[in-house]
């Protein structure tokens, strides 16, 4: 411990006394923030583009400067979330459903508080944990097998009852899942449903589903109405803008760190999954859990700080098997990992110990990282905040610049018309679906969870010869087995209990 | 009262269709679980879903109704589509910069914005996609063909790309 404590306190002092470390810092997080608040730039997009420009600075400095901006884009993206329905990143796919929902009722300015403050609170809890026990917390990552991830992702399918909407919600979720199957087949390499589109066999890319999903379709159903909305102008103090009430954090707390930061970081440190899974997963369990399920997504407080508390958290989570194993956790963890090996650094154990300086910069710049952004957030935030709020009151301009970047931001994926038509395709159909009271945030996390439930489920019988009782062979797969089900039937159980309680009294 | 039914019908159609072609997948000897079997899966659940949700709706005659969609509010939905549409037919052929420059202004008169403001908002958003994505992220878009390609070209000298 004392040997984490000294490295700790060296690459501190290293970082914050070297001007360089802290210039690229503080400019690699406002970059970071700025991309991920604007539609279609995404957090690995934004990573991807400053990898190059991080060639010729020191390893330790390439690194932070990548990490800062992947941090701060990820917190970004819930700026074009809650104001636009668009998610700035794939991590805030959760963080649009109630944010928006806040910014309609003229509560952007508390959305915005909250997903700012959560932010933070989750990066810097992932990001501590990071710096503390990812020596260690390696060592639980390889333990988790293609039965055991698979049993993670039924647990998360299984939460997706509880969204309101009965057969509508079964069906909507089956779509999303039915889309990600088109393309090239994970397992055998064969072409599914692409009808000779070359660039299909590549599959509907996340990007383009999300922006029809929430963004192409939000456009089409603002634009059936008058163009004219009356739009309150918000007044807050600074410090509403600033923290939330003693009240509401009291209120949140529970779930916040309980469920949102500990789900989304031990699921973000699993390798291969991504933040973005993991924020949909503690999303997914924190609704479960909490006393009104059937509220979320109508723009309550609690949807969006748990969403980007577990976000930020997944954000931080993904670093451990990167830095430790080798393993990318994510997209833009697979380029932080494509950095160090640029730079000759072999990721590994060993990092820690024969390279100490730079493991132990990485890691505490990460931690500063987020209490970057939270600093250099409130400019990005009052910009945007204003820029929604004049939008709102012209929808003809808020119907061009969503179109403007869902064009653009779908295009830019891979330099192809057709993942602009994929969107709008899919956007008309989950507009057809809103009208019809289909929710359609099953089918964007279906189309999350879809290509792992498959890819693992099918894993793990070509590992056991088709013997099914893999699923269920080992101690892991069968807690987690245990938890879902008494997930599923202790609230039943206990309303159950409390109405008969009820009608005895 | 028939919206409904007509989209449950539809999923039917569309996951049928889809179960046919999946069947119609290769089978493959040296894999458990071949490529067929996962997408065969859901199809069948969705098919399953909305055959259960017509027939309880016509037992229970219980049907969701939209509110209405005005003339007005139709047409500027299908204009939108229309031009999502149009934008992507030309976005390769004429170039993001030219495309953009014509077809918003084109757009917003339609949404009976004044010509001036049209104009403006047009010019300001292809300026920010040539400054955003080519000059200062530098990601590649389409410049079009032939006398398009060599105006973006020009344009995009200009600053220097």
């Amino acid at each position: 411990m004392e040997y984490h404590l000294i490295n700790i306190y060296q690459a501190f002092t290293y970082i914050i006394t070297n001007p360089l470390n802290m210039g690229v810092l503080i400019l690699a997080s406002f970059i970071g923030l700025l991309a991920g608040a604007t539609p279609g730039i995404t957090s690995v997009a934004i990573t991807a583009i400053l990898l190059p420009f991080t060639i010729w600075l020191p390893p330790e400095t390439a690194i932070i400067a990548l990490v800062a901006a992947y941090a701060s884009a990820v917190f970004g993206g819930s700026v074009s979330a809650v104001l636009f329905r668009i998610p700035g990143s794939t991590e805030n796919i959760m963080t649009a459903l109630d944010g928006y929902e806040l910014t309609k009722a003229g509560k952007s300015g508390l959305a915005l508080m909250l997903t700012r403050f959560y932010s933070f609170l989750g990066g810097l809890i992932g990001g501590i944990i990071v710096l503390f026990f990812t020596p260690i917390l390696a060592d639980v990552a390889v333990m988790f097998g293609p039965p055991e991830m698979f049993a993670l992702v039924v647990m998360a399918i299984s939460f997706l009852a509880t969204f309101e909407g009965g057969v509508k919600a079964i069906v909507s979720a089956l779509l999303g899942f039915f889309l990600a199957t088109i393309g090239s087949d994970p397992v055998t390499g064969v072409y599914r449903f692409t009808f000779g589109v070359t660039i299909l066999g590549g599959g509907f890319d996340l990007v383009a589903v999300l922006l029809g999903i929430f963004a192409i379709s939000e456009v089409l159903r603002l634009l059936e109405s008058e163009l004219k909305f009356e739009v309150v102008k918000e007044r807050y103090k600074f410090k509403e803008l600033m923290f939330p009430s003693k009240e509401l954090f009291l209120k949140l707390a529970p779930l916040v760190f309980l469920i949102a930061v500990p789900i989304g970081w031990l699921v973000g440190f699993l390798p291969g999954i991504g933040a973005t899974t993991a924020a949909v997963v503690a999303y997914l369990m924190a609704r479960r859990f909490s006393k009104n399920p059937e509220k979320w997504g109508t723009g309550i407080p609690e949807g969006v700080a748990v969403a980007e508390a577990a976000n930020n958290a997944a954000a931080m989570g993904t670093l451990v098997p990167t830095l430790a194993l080798g393993i990318p956790g994510g997209a833009a963890t697979a380029i932080v990992l494509g950095a160090l090996m640029i730079h000759g650094v072999i990721p590994g154990a060993w990092i820690f110990t024969y390279r100490a300086q730079l493991g132990y910069t990485v890691l505490v710049g990460t931690v500063l990282s987020n209490v970057m952004f939270y600093l250099l957030a409130p400019v990005v935030v009052y910009i945007f905040l204003r820029l929604g709020e004049f939008l709102r009151r012209n929808i003809p301009f808020l119907a061009v610049m969503v179109i403007f970047f869902c064009v653009f931001g779908a295009y830019v994926i891979r330099n192809s018309v057709v993942d602009i038509v994929a969107t709008l395709v899919i956007g008309v159909i989950a507009y057809v679906l809103n009208r019809y009271k289909f929710p359609t945030a099953p089918m964007a996390i279906g189309f999350v969870l879809g290509p792992l439930a498959e890819k693992y489920f099918r894993r793990s019988l070509d590992i056991a010869f088709g013997n099914p009782l893999v699923f269920i062979s080992s101690p892991i797969g069968q807690f987690i087995y245990i938890a879902t089900v008494l997930s599923i039937i202790t609230p039943t159980l206990y309303a159950r209990f409390k109405a008969r309680k009820n009608v005895k009294s | 009262m028939y919206g409904e039914m007509i989209i449950f019908s539809l999923l039917i159609i569309f996951s049928s269709y889809f179960l046919y072609e999946a069947l119609r997948l290769p089978k493959l000897p040296w894999v458990v679980i071949g490529p067929e079997v996962w997408p065969s899966i859901l199809l069948i659940g969705i098919i399953i879903s909305c055959i259960s949700a017509i027939i309880y709706r016509y037992i229970k005659k219980n049907y969701y109704r939209p509110p209405k969609l005005g003339r007005s509010g139709l047409s500027r939905v299908l204009t939108t589509i229309v031009f999502v549409v149009v934008y992507a037919l030309v976005f390769e052929y004429v170039g993001f910069f030219i495309s953009t420059l014509v077809l918003i202004p084109t757009y917003l008169k339609f949404l009976r914005v004044k010509t001036l403001t049209s104009l403006l908002v047009g010019f300001i958003f292809a300026m920010l996609a040539l400054l955003l994505f080519p000059v200062f992220l530098l990601i590649p878009l389409p410049r079009g063909y032939g006398v398009f390609y060599d105006l973006t070209t020009y344009i995009l000298g200009l600053f220097g790309r």
